[in-house]
């Protein structure tokens, strides 16, 4: 998981390069549907920041529009994919299910 | 049960900072009693109050929001809720009832301010406005574009390229901020020394007003009656209203670009040629000068560069013909006037191939601390004020990285782009380093009679030292002003130096 933590911590710290990636056809034009966004949400998790509850794990279900930024991420990281995988580990540790 | 978040106490904020951070008790607090109404204003899709949204839009992209996010933690409050408005219809509605309901507000584009313009520090409601996204009208003839605030500076810039357009509006920030949020802090590009900065552009725009009026300043080459009230928009960062739509010049995609590699003895032989070029009435599209610390990293003191450490980056574009003339009286200022030699182009491809891309990224991601300040001041000021600035700043700590670079260049002064960079260490001590630091080039800055802000805005962390360039007469004006058009200060409050005290202020 160090290696996950560090991805979205140089996501975290990077300006939203790929942000013009992102469709402007998308209904919801939202920092949390972003990159960066997801990272955000992504390490606090793994902090202990915020809950591994119910609008957590719903927030991180939100990574289809993001998938666009992965071929110009300046790091050739791909934040959905991760993402994806930190969700499935959250839903099998989850002790809350408020 | 697990607890909800919160931020740093009030100690662990910037001392810079006018206002602490509300109550714990205001982050855990139930969601707000107006929530529906504000969803009933722009759907209830569109408003998000889930706690990690509000987690992602309690940063902006200030170094100080960056140090909490990477540790994640908040930098000051969370906000009540975000709501993204997808008409200006709505977005009217929503400032006449948070004017009503006494709900503050900060309008929210891109968030790739770094002063803290967009932190919520008293639990604001956000308002997105990247869903007014798209450019209205394009007219070939008189080479103008009418287009939504919310619209991201990348996809804005490309839609223009494919029309044969360009806006001249190139900020490294271009792919993630938002043309309004250009307009609304008087963003500059990487090309403003040929196209002017952000301000220089608009022809005209649209605000809705804190009570939700809607103001439209009629599109015009230029205004002959009156005060310059689209002037009163740009750069208030939305405390006065919020910009909903711009009109700007634009310019046809240049037909040859030129680049132009010069290496100089000394800086001041640098900065002469800049001053000599801009004097001249040469107009490069592209024009960066570095100082030694700054140079070495690109040129690895490799030839010319071993005996001319200075590295200067043109470029010249536009009619070939015309671009071609400017490249050869550029080269004869360098060559004749300034004791410069003529590298070869690898380091202007580089530069092109890298200009929207951060250097500050990897440092940030492994525990430095980088924060960059610009500010302005004539050609006669500037050598004195880059010495007197780094040799201040590595008095503080020898640990402390300074580097400086010139790159929006005037016939009677430049910017100058400052990065300061401390390793990692325990944070209280490297937030009072670059506390000081940003003290003492302000000062310095003020006492030469500089300009303490050339693109980066006010925001939050530059409010104390933005009131003391105002003086007395002017933050009273500002004041006043702020008081007769949101008289709740609901507006962004707390931000341009409007949430600090008189008597604080010498």
């Amino acid at each position: 998981m160090t290696d996950t933590r560090e991805m979205f911590r140089t996501c975290v710290c990077c300006p939203n390069q790929c942000r013009a990636a992102m469709s402007a056809a998308y209904p919801l034009q939202a920092e949390s549907l972003t990159p960066s966004g997801l990272s955000l949400i992504a390490l606090a998790v793994l902090e202990g920041q915020l809950p591994n509850d119910v609008s957590t794990r719903r927030a991180l279900e939100r990574t289809a529009e993001a998938r666009a930024c992965v071929a110009v991420c300046p790091y050739q990281f791909d934040i959905p994919a991760a993402v994806d995988r930190l969700r499935a580990q959250l839903a099998s540790t989850a002790t809350n299910h408020a | 049960m697990h607890e909800e978040p919160h931020g740093p106490n009030a100690a662990s904020l910037p001392a810079w900072s006018p206002t602490p951070p509300s109550s714990l008790a205001a982050a855990r607090q139930a969601p707000p009693v107006w929530l529906t109404d504000v969803e009933r204003i722009v759907g209830a899709s569109f408003v998000l109050s889930q706690l990690p949204d509000r987690w992602v839009y309690s940063r902006d992209r200030s170094p100080y929001a960056l140090f909490q996010a990477r540790n994640a933690r908040i930098p000051a409050t969370l906000p009540s809720a975000i709501a993204c408005p997808g008409s200006v219809t709505e977005l009217a509605a929503l400032l006449e009832f948070t004017r009503a309901n006494g709900i503050p507000v900060i309008p929210f584009g891109g968030g790739s301010g770094v002063l803290g313009g967009a932190l919520p520090i008293g639990n604001e409601l956000i308002v997105d406005l990247k869903r007014l996204n798209r450019i209205i009208a394009l007219d070939a003839v008189d080479a103008t574009v009418v287009v939504q605030a919310g619209m991201n500076g990348g996809q804005f810039e490309a839609e223009l390229n494919a029309s044969g357009y360009t806006c001249g509006h190139l900020p490294q920030s271009l792919h993630m901020s938002t043309v309004g949020g250009w307009a609304a802090c008087r963003g500059a590009g990487q090309n403003s020394t040929r196209y002017g900065k952000i301000e220089d552009m608009v022809l005209g725009l649209e605000v809705v007003m804190p009570d939700g009026r809607l103001l439209r300043i009629r599109p015009s080459s230029c205004h002959g009656g009156g005060p310059d009230l689209a002037g009163l928009f740009l750069g208030a960062e939305g405390t006065l209203g919020i910009i909903t739509e711009l009109t700007l010049r634009i310019w046809q995609l240049p037909e040859a670009r030129h680049g132009l590699v010069a290496a100089f003895p000394n800086l001041q032989a640098g900065l002469d040629a800049l001053r000599f070029m801009m004097q001249r009435e040469l107009r490069p599209a592209v024009a960066r000068l570095y100082d030694e610390v700054e140079s070495l990293h690109r040129t690895q003191a490799q030839a010319p560069f071993d005996t001319h450490p200075i590295l200067a980056i043109f470029e010249f574009s536009g009619i070939n013909e015309l671009a071609m003339l400017e490249r050869k009286l550029a080269i004869d200022i360098i060559d004749h006037r300034c004791g410069g030699l003529i590298a070869g182009s690898d380091l202007y491809d580089e530069w092109l191939a890298n200009r929207f891309g951060s250097l500050s990224t990897t440092w940030q991601a492994r525990d430095h601390y980088v924060d960059t300040m610009e500010i302005v001041a004539g050609w006669s000021a500037l050598p004195g004020l880059y010495d007197d600035i780094r040799h201040a700043v590595r008095a503080l700590s020898p640990d402390f990285y300074f580097g400086a670079h010139w790159s929006h260049v005037y016939p009677e002064g430049a910017c100058q782009y400052m990065t300061v960079r401390l390793p990692p260490r325990p944070e209280d001590e490297a937030l009072h380093l670059l506390r000081s630091a940003w003290n003492q080039a302000q000062d310095i800055c003020l006492a030469a009679g500089g300009s303490i802000a050339h693109h980066h805005g006010i925001g939050l962390f530059r409010g104390t030292c933005f009131r003391r360039e105002l003086g007395a007469t002017g933050r009273r004006l500002l004041k006043d002003l702020k008081s007769l058009v949101d008289p709740g200060n609901l507006l962004v409050p707390g931000k341009l130096g409007l949430g600090i005290e008189d008597e604080t202020t010498p």
